[in-house]
């Protein structure tokens, strides 16, 4: 029956994917902390068509499994049904979307990637993947025990089988900028020591270099929404492209630009840390050295960087040395270390110094304090036994 | 994806009687992992009682799939690969006995796919991760099924000293002032491969194992470091490692979640293990994993309980049923399967292609095969070669 003054449709419910959210009955949104606008910005966040819609259910990636629904044993093959026969997780990138489920699960720490296009933040990535994969952790404290993005680290790694070896190709295929939003690798560790029972959640940013060439430039609303995930982040790794540094001498204009715009990404993680009580450390990779090894010799060891072996870096890169020791006046914790991912084919030779700044970045975002001893003086001439003895026995 | 075409029972049915018990195991691998001909040559081998434990209470209800796997091995071939949508779902009507078990009938069902599934999974997670999949999951033990390539490095000697990042960068410093400081990846780095130019031999007056005899590890160490000029090993079995994770996602464990002991075994069977490196078979199949799959071995260290987990090289058929020569022999003598697996001992060689089921059923229980009615079946232990 038509009307000629139809009635608007009817307002369909508001309702979050998170379980503990309660934004939609009026109440608090449960990532307020990274919203200024819940309504507008949450993800999560939908009107459904019909709450009992099986199209309106989000996929429940991450989401703990022990509080799915239970498949009977013997039911009949439900093929037909597109949930009941997808896979818990996809496999590829971790969105910024699936992320919270993931960081929600303690201990998880999510690493932000942070360079310029074509700095090697991908390639980084894949390498140490690689090296964990193939059992090289040289002294790194952990083992492999999960992820969720394995497909896309083999897609990675497939990539990096077909280099030719020519430095005019790419490694990896570049991170597309026309990405929707921030995606992360994904790599689930267990401490190598038998008395840490734990399983510690790793995730690496993947992000395109010109969303930071964009954020620098103009830290809008869009360019910043983007990379919300940072206030979320555990650690950043600066990826610089060392062969940079010899593609002119000092002093010349492309070396300057490339060391201003260095500064001003710095800067803005900067930025980013002052309001906070805790800094958050900051691994500066100094990438693609194989590059420049026959220019700039063997780098020095990781070390901080007012460390005298690093001068001639800093005499390079001064604005971006200056920025780096305003970053350790703040409090930030930095460290800068060479890294050759890719120095041959893979089937001609291995990475070089990719583990160890992993090393120190694990040892900075897990780090685990002793518990305090107890210590008790035993006087002189006392029996220790009867000293320790417990109270319960003493007389 | 269309209906898979299924061979034998649904596999989860009723016990036939009511004081047998009913016990699943998933035998799981990739493409040409040896899943069928391991399943055919166990199978001919309980047709023809040569199983230590196991008999046969009756014959099964549907025998399709037991007809279809060891009709090949009875012509001499091995069985056909297993067609993308074909599944062979076998009810087996069993007794296990003798010691160490205690004697009780057994309804064991056995599954066998097509390994291009595998990769299908891998690739497209919708519409594939069907509840068949996840029935499967729900199995007492899972077979991880593992083909051994044929040419591989041998296992190097155990290495006292370690190279440092340093030495590393001294090294590719060297190689690239060889090749006049450009970069050629067409060429090997010098050295050749394996071939380190730091690292000192080891000093023979200091090699324990001259003094106090070979080292009896209490854990396998993990692979060789590689040297500079070493190609990276790029890791294999993403697709099943993936598989283990959605098997576990969906019996409710947590990443890295070790499940109670004896609810959920493991066993690595590397198929093809009499084609491997006779130094390699002396290292033992824990030490080839470590080598060849060591993400797939962290994996489990992280995930399963020691004791619940057994690595096991297993040859179906004793050798290549393509070689006119052993398919003669083998027509003759079908029973030369074996397992092979690291005691206390040293390496342990057993004839029962069963064992890999014991261990599934019963633990490490199972690997004490002393009784009177294995001992033809096992040869004696033999020391394991430190590498």
């Amino acid at each position: 029956m038509s009307s000629l003054h139809e009635l608007p449709p009817a307002i369909q419910p508001l309702q979050c994917e998170r379980k503990d959210c309660n934004f939609g009955l009026g109440q608090s949104c449960a990532r307020q902390s990274e919203f200024l606008d819940p309504l507008r910005q949450c993800s999560s966040l939908r009107r459904h068509p019909g709450i009992n819609s099986a199209l309106a259910l989000p996929l429940d990636l991450g989401a703990e499994p022990r509080t799915r629904s239970r498949i009977p044993s013997g039911s009949s093959d439900t093929d037909g049904d597109p949930l009941a026969s997808r896979a818990p997780w996809s496999g590829r990138h971790v969105l910024d979307a699936e992320l919270e489920p993931i960081l929600a699960h303690a201990p998880a720490r999510l690493i932000a990637v942070v360079g310029s296009f074509n700095a090697g933040k991908t390639a980084l990535l894949t390498a140490f993947f690689l090296q964990l994969a193939s059992g090289q952790k040289r002294g790194f404290p952990y083992r492999f025990a999960s992820s969720r993005t394995l497909y896309a680290w083999q897609t990675l790694i497939e990539h990096a089988q077909r280099w030719s070896g020519s430095g005019e190709l790419e490694i990896v295929t570049h991170t597309p900028r026309t990405l929707e939003q921030a995606q992360h690798l994904h790599v689930g560790l267990r401490p190598v020591s038998g008395g840490d029972d734990r399983h510690l959640d790793l995730l690496f940013s993947d992000l395109p270099g010109e969303w930071i060439s964009s954020w620098v430039s103009l830290a809008d609303e869009q360019n910043t929404l983007r990379l919300k995930f940072f206030a979320r982040c555990d650690a950043y790794i600066y990826v610089l492209d060392a062969s940079e540094l010899v593609g002119s001498g000092p002093g010349e204009s492309t070396l300057r630009k490339f060391d201003a715009y260095q500064r001003r990404i710095l800067q803005r993680l900067v930025d980013l840390e002052r309001p906070r009580a805790v800094r958050r450390p900051l691994l500066v990779l100094l990438c693609k050295w194989d590059a420049v090894l026959h220019r700039l010799d063997i780098p020095p060891d990781p070390a901080s960087p007012e460390a005298s072996a690093w001068q001639p870096i800093a005499e390079r890169l001064p604005r971006t040395w200056q920025a780096l020791q305003e970053a350790q006046a703040l409090g930030i914790t930095c460290r800068v270390a060479a890294v050759a991912a890719f120095p041959h084919r893979l089937d001609q030779g291995q990475p070089v110094g990719v583990m160890a700044p992993f090393h120190w970045l694990l040892e900075q975002v897990d780090a685990r304090p002793a518990p305090a001893r107890l210590r008790t003086t035993i006087p002189p001439g006392a029996s220790p036994f009867e000293t320790l003895r417990r109270w319960e026995d003493l007389p | 994806m269309s209906q898979p075409t299924l061979l034998g029972s649904s596999g989860y049915d009723v016990p036939s009687e009511a004081t047998a018990t009913s016990a699943s195991i998933s035998v799981l691998g990739e493409r040409d992992s040896g899943k069928s001909t391991w399943l055919a040559a166990f199978l001919q081998g309980l047709e023809d009682q040569k199983m230590a434990h196991l008999r046969q209470r009756r014959s099964s209800q549907d025998q399709r799939a037991l007809i279809k796997l060891t009709d090949a091995l009875l012509d001499g071939r091995f069985p056909d690969r297993t067609q993308l949508n074909e599944l062979l779902e076998l009810q087996l009507p069993l007794q296990l006995s003798g010691f160490p078990f205690s004697d009780q009938d057994l309804d064991l069902h056995l599954g066998d796919y097509a390994g291009e599934e595998l990769a299908v999974l891998f690739k497209d997670r919708t519409g594939t991760w069907t509840p068949r999949w996840r029935q499967r999951a729900r199995a007492k033990a899972l077979v991880l099924m593992l083909r051994a390539p044929e040419k591989g490095p041998s296992p190097l000697p155990y290495q006292w000293d370690s190279l440092s990042d340093r030495q590393r960068w001294q090294h590719l410093l060297r190689s690239r002032r060889h090749l006049g400081g450009r970069v050629i990846n067409g060429d090997p780095a010098p050295g050749g491969i394996g071939v380190d130019l730091d690292r000192h031999a080891p000093d023979p007056f200091d090699d324990p194992a001259r003094q106090f005899g070979e080292p009896v590890p209490l854990q396998p160490a993990g692979p060789h470091e590689a040297s500079p000029g070493d190609r990276v090993l790029v890791p294999r079995a993403l697709a099943l490692i993936e598989l283990l994770q959605f098997m576990r996602h969906a019996r409710g464990l947590l990443p890295g979640e070790r499940p109670s002991c004896g609810l959920m075994r493991v066993i690595v069977a590397i198929s093809a293990w009499d084609t491997v490196d006779m130094h390699w078979r002396e290292a033992g199949p824990t030490r080839w994993l470590s080598q060849h799959l060591p993400l797939l071995e962290d994996t489990l260290w992280s995930s399963f309980h020691e004791e619940d987990l057994f690595y096991c090289g297993l040859s179906s058929v004793g050798g290549n049923l393509d070689d006119p020569g052993f398919r003669q022999k083998y027509q003759a003598d079908p029973h030369r399967g074996f397992v092979e697996w690291e005691g206390l001992g040293g390496i342990q060689t057993c004839r029962d292609l069963a064992l890999p089921l014991y261990f599934g059923l019963q633990g490490r229980r199972a690997l004490d095969l002393g009784s009177p009615a294995s001992r033809p079946l096992i040869a004696s232990p033999r020391p394991r070669h430190p590498a």
